[in-house]
């Protein structure tokens, strides 16, 4: 059997489980933060984008998530649910940003509610403009049925999941489903940019 | 596979969402996140107090509270008010016609000039960061004890605690201008290894694709110039040494006024990202560390971040042969890549430095296939312009410019775009 050298070699970081991640992280290691940003960033970026679409706040936002999330880390009891808890943050912090939208249109700061410059939209003209189109559609819904919408038909949420994101019950959050999905079918075929995409869905019946 | 909502009717609809969630970030802008979670991890750590009963526990409480209570005030930061023009968070861009200006609470101010668009990065209690993204302000910073302020204008920061000056930044031509009315500032930039102190009556101009700096009495229009030291690969070639810029009666300076820079002492080594390296100004560092890991050897192994990185710390050392070597790597490795279709545009603009114009013209051409819509796309189509206006004279260069004039009617251009227009005789 060879000499221990005395050498004691951790465990890296990255095979670790949420639960682990979640404890080491709230003693204040590195290594555990940098793999819960590689494992969760994307997916709370997406959360933030799918709901408020491309806009320069959304780095800030996701600084704001893993910064409470780290705050907070050390009285989180269930670790192993922390991917829930990523997008739970992620949720009310979009939410909040959504009804910063609103009071900036109510006092006409600008026209939209959003930012002058958006980051990163799709680079083709076309893509950019339906999407454009489908975020103004979801303006018109309100915060709650909106993170709805995006929870489940873009970030492909279970409706139990979509429920407790945003702390309502399960038929409440199929009520909120539904009803977003029939305001946005009805008013994407009024924008010219999203016939295509309708008509798409629909077998070109739109 | 089906999304677990698939939903036939939705379907277009909630890819159209989906691509756009799950679009991949530029890398920099993922590292910067990562790099400012850690930062704050350590702030957190560093904060947790140690063992202390209850009792020191409340005094320091209120200890704590009472400064809060006496300094709050007086720490607050900044705040400031925008009129002539609407501004969203830190953004503020003046219109094309009018200025625009940004009163500070501390009675400083910002006039911005027509078009020009400035960031207020960072609002401090005796202070701020400001951008000047596009165009020229004017500024007027109060002086009181304790300030301390920062306009950043490209690659320079220009450190002020109480003055009045011009301060404009042209992005397309990397050149920075500032004129001083009043106090003294300091600047520092990649041309030169320590601050440059620029005093009342004078005014600075540094020019990156030149890597020439002056710095003159506006006054008496006597200009002390400042030549930087050649870069190895063109020392090396026994070219003559860069012109440093004209001064303002539009002289080349006098030889005899001419002083060099010692060469930038090598700095050591750090092994954080190069493009956090490049984002802190440290560009010598970077070349030093391609240089100790073979410049070939990073062209053919680097990522697309270090090799962009090390193409722009090059570029700012004045190293245009590096510079070059990694964007063609990034091009011919990353191709696909948002980096590596940008790259064209950066060559476009080295080539025509060196006044290979079709070569640039090439380029831009190549960056205007492949990003039409891109951030520089008005820069590529207005360098396009140009080099054919060189290569192929006014009439060739004409209906460019008339493209031009119709996409950016307010482009930085439009009045070189008019000129080839109506220098041009029509059929």
């Amino acid at each position: 059997m060879p000499a221990a050298t005395g050498a004691v070699s951790r465990f890296p970081a990255e095979r670790l489980g949420d639960a682990e991640l979640v404890r080491a992280a709230a003693r204040g290691e590195g290594d555990a933060v940098q793999v819960i940003w590689e494992r969760y960033s994307r997916l709370v970026r997406g959360v933030l984008r799918g709901s408020l679409g491309p806009d320069h706040a959304i780095e800030d936002l996701l600084q704001e998530v893993f910064v409470g999330f780290l705050k907070g880390a050390k009285n989180i009891q269930e670790g192993g649910a922390l991917r829930g808890y990523l997008v739970g943050v992620a949720v009310r912090l979009a939410a909040l940003e959504l009804r910063r939208r609103k009071i900036r249109r109510w006092v006409t700061l600008t026209p939209t509610g959003t930012l002058p410059e958006r980051a990163e939209a799709p680079a083709d003209s076309e893509g950019r403009a339906a999407l454009a189109a489908l975020h103004r559609v979801l303006d018109g819904v309100s915060s709650r049925r909106r993170l709805a919408f995006v929870l489940r038909h873009v970030q492909g949420l279970e409706i139990l999941d979509v429920a407790a994101s945003l702390g309502i019950s399960e038929s409440t959050a199929r009520r909120e489903l539904e009803k977003a999905r029939t305001f946005v079918l009805k008013r994407a075929e009024r924008e010219p940019a999203l016939r295509p995409y309708v008509a798409r869905a629909t077998g070109g019946s739109a | 596979m089906t999304h677990p909502s698939h939903d036939p009717e939705l379907g277009g609809l909630a890819q159209l969402l989906r691509d756009d969630a799950q679009a991949s970030v530029p890398p920099e802008v993922d590292l910067r996140g990562r790099m400012a979670l850690e930062r704050r991890l350590r702030e957190e750590t560093e904060r947790v107090p140690g063992r202390a009963r209850p009792f020191y526990l409340l005094g320091g409480a209120v200890a704590v509270m009472a400064f809060v209570a006496l300094f709050v005030l007086r720490m607050r930061p900044l705040s400031y008010e925008v009129r002539g023009a609407r501004s969203d968070g830190p953004y503020i861009g003046a219109p094309a016609t009018t200025p625009v200006t940004v009163a500070f609470a501390d009675g400083s101010s910002i006039e911005g000039a027509p078009g020009s668009r400035l960031r207020v990065d960072e609002t401090r209690a005796a202070g701020a960061r400001v951008l000047v993204e596009r165009g020229r302000a004017a500024v007027h910073v109060a002086h009181r004890t304790g300030s301390a302020w920062n306009f950043v204008a490209g690659p320079f920061d220009v450190h002020v605690t109480g003055t009045r000056f011009d301060l404009s930044w042209d992005p397309s031509g990397e050149a920075v201008e500032l004129r001083l009315y009043e106090g003294s500032v300091e600047v520092r930039g990649p041309l030169a290894e320590a601050p440059i102190a620029v005093r009342a009556g004078q005014r600075f101009r540094a020019d990156l694709g030149t890597r020439s700096m002056t710095v003159n009495d506006v006054a008496a229009e006597v200009a002390t110039a400042v030549a930087l030291p050649q870069a190895p690969e063109a020392a090396s070639a026994a070219e003559p040494k860069t012109p440093a810029l004209p001064t303002s009666n539009g002289d080349a300076p006098s030889p005899a006024a001419t002083t060099e820079l010692a060469p930038a002492r090598p700095l050591p080594l750090s092994s954080e990202p190069w493009s956090a390296l490049v984002a802190r100004g440290q560009f010598e560092t970077v070349v030093a560390k391609a240089g100790e890991r073979g410049t070939h050897d990073c062209e053919a192994s680097c990522g697309a971040a270090d090799l962009r990185a090390l193409a722009d710390a090059a570029r700012y050392t004045g190293r245009s042969a590096m510079a070059e070597g990694a964007l063609k790597a990034l091009r011919g490795r990353f191709g696909a890549s948002k980096e590596g279709r940008a790259a064209a545009f950066t060559l476009g603009r080295l080539a025509e430095a060196r006044g290979s114009m079709s070569e640039a013209g090439r380029w831009y051409d190549t960056y205007l296939g492949e990003l039409p819509g891109g951030d520089l796309a008005a820069e590529a189509l207005a360098g396009k312009m140009r080099t054919v206006m060189a290569t192929s004279g006014k009439a060739a260069a004409e209906p460019v410019a008339r493209k031009y004039l119709s996409l950016y009617p307010n482009g930085v251009h439009a009045q070189t775009a008019r000129g080839i227009v109506a220098g041009t005789p029509h059929p």
